[in-house]
């Protein structure tokens, strides 16, 4: 009808003109944020998470990263999150996921479940097609990260938080330390934990982040061996998850007024987040991080079996998955994890919860 | 759950056709390189912004928002002097592109302002943008019978105002 109004020649669309889109969309978003929004969401949380309107506004500064297919929930519906802790010592370098977590958080119940991902699960790659490392995919690509996640594990992913070592440390050292209890004295001798009593003991920022990277766990038995922990990096992911209670039980018990700023300061200094995700998600997570009952919080490990085609990786059950990941979308209670074929179970005393 | 994964559009792997869609649709209004790539830009940083809500029917939101964006842009720069050979000199546009008649696209403009908004996005989809009759009912939420009927009586205005043109300009 129109053709003879076409462009002869039309341009090419490619990357550059791409990058150009992204970034005109995030200098609309800090408008967005510097106008009515910040303001709105400023006055919205400013009485009921005691967020200072100054901390509020600021929430608009958080570092952004580009990640395709993530949109902003309304207030009220279930928002899924995908944690990313990075070991990222250099600041600037791109950094390898050292923990990759879903949390999922349900306003109508008031409760919130984990599920970990342990970095060794293969899945396809949706820009090769070919198998990849679950944290070699997060290296790359956040996109493609989410995209995998969403396709193959089938959790949909609403935004993405990044937190690096050194945030980590600092949001414990800021609550005051985190209190986690084991049945036996701990240590790992590469990771430089040492919690040498039995029972509710208090960790600073440094000795919570050995635990959360501990991969070569030992627990003293009573005869004064150490023993080792078989599960690995699937006793790390559940330690992960333990501390990740244990920070918000911590946080929970200090309501003191200034708690939610240092929270909002802690955010923007220390994490990075989807660019889809608004100031106004933003203050209602930190709402929801020092209201959430602790004890309500469900969590799991995604089930996994040994990967045929190489022994030191693994793929999801097909068979257990379905279960725990529907538990984990409804924040019902998880079914009993069961051991995972050909792997001994936990030396007693392992186990590590939140105190 | 909000949506079913797996099926769900990626804004990279669409970025090319809504590009390319977006471009059509404000080169056909505006008749610059410059301003169309402008305006395709614009679409497409606004549907990234609202990638979940747009994502299901990408091209049909792509193809209305950059309408609208160039009905707007014709708007505020409306000075389009018509010179003393009957040649429309474009405010502060520079010289339209060779073989296309400027005059059809100011009276484009002109017709697409005036039509009811449901008449203007069915011709819009329909006859800018080229999408399928099934597409536009889709999106406008009704049948193809009444696109056919929205999309029949904005052409009918256009004509009458081609008409009006040619008689003026004879």
């Amino acid at each position: 009808m129109f053709e003879h109004l076409d462009d002869p020649r039309p341009p090419a669309f490619g990357d550059g003109f791409r990058r150009t889109v992204v970034r005109r969309a995030h200098r609309r978003r800090r408008r967005q944020v510097a106008g009515g929004v910040g303001v709105a969401a400023a006055c919205m949380v400013a009485g009921a998470g005691g967020l200072y309107a100054r901390a509020a506004l600021r929430l608009g500064d958080v570092e952004r990263t580009e990640v395709s297919s993530t949109g902003d929930v309304p207030a009220g519906d279930p928002v899924t999150f995908l944690l990313l802790g990075l070991d990222r010592r250099d600041p600037g370098a791109p950094g390898r996921s050292d923990t990759i977590m879903l949390a999922r958080f349900i306003p109508g119940s008031g409760t919130a479940s984990l599920l970990s991902l342990p970095r060794d699960l293969m899945l396809t790659d949706p820009a090769t097609g070919q198998p990849q490392r679950l944290n070699a995919l997060s290296e790359r690509n956040l996109s493609d990260l989410v995209a995998a996640v969403e396709a193959q594990v089938g959790v949909p992913v609403d935004h993405v938080l990044e937190v690096d070592f050194g945030g980590f440390v600092s949001l414990v050292d800021q609550v005051g330390g985190i209190h986690v209890q084991a049945a036996a004295p701990l240590r790992d001798r590469s990771s430089g934990l040492y919690i040498d009593t039995p029972g509710c003991v208090e960790l600073d920022g440094e000795q919570a982040l050995a635990l959360v990277r501990s991969r070569h766990l030992e627990v003293q038995q009573p005869s004064g061996a150490w023993v080792a922990d078989p599960r690995a990096d699937l006793a790390r992911v559940a330690n992960q998850r333990a501390v990740a209670v244990a920070t918000l039980a911590d946080l929970e018990s200090r309501p003191d007024p200034f708690t939610a700023n240092q929270l909002a300061d802690w955010l923007v200094d220390n994490v990075t987040v989807d660019d889809a995700l608004s100031v106004a998600e933003i203050a209602r997570l930190i709402e929801t991080a020092l209201t959430l009952d602790p004890g309500s919080v469900r969590e799991a490990t995604l089930p996994v079996v040994e990967y045929a085609p190489d022994p030191n990786r693994l793929a999801i059950d097909t068979e257990r998955a379905p279960a725990v990941i529907a538990a984990f979308l409804d924040g019902a209670p998880v079914p009993d994890a069961p051991p995972i074929p050909g792997l001994p179970a936990e030396p007693p005393g392992a186990q590590v919860t939140a105190c | 759950m909000r949506r079913t994964t797996g099926d769900r559009r990626r804004f990279e792997d669409r970025f090319a056709v809504l590009a390319a869609l977006g471009y059509k649709v404000a080169y056909r209004l505006m008749g610059d390189r410059a301003e169309s790539e402008d305006l395709a830009q614009e679409a497409l940083a606004r549907a990234y912004l609202r990638w979940r809500k747009v994502a299901a029917y990408d091209e049909a939101w792509v193809a209305r928002v950059t309408t609208n964006l160039a009905i707007g842009r014709w708007r505020k720069h409306r000075r389009v002097v018509v010179t003393g050979t009957g040649e429309p000199a474009f405010g502060r546009f520079p010289a339209p592109a060779a073989g296309a008649d400027p005059l059809d696209r100011i009276e484009l403009v002109r017709v697409l302002r005036s039509l009811p908004r449901r008449q203007r996005e069915a011709v819009a989809l329909r006859y800018l943008a080229d999408l399928p009759e099934a597409d536009v009912a889709a999106w406008l939420g009704c049948s193809v019978g009444t696109v056919k009927t929205h999309t029949h009586r904005g052409l009918a205005a256009l004509r009458r105002d081609e008409e009006a043109i040619h008689v003026r300009a004879s």
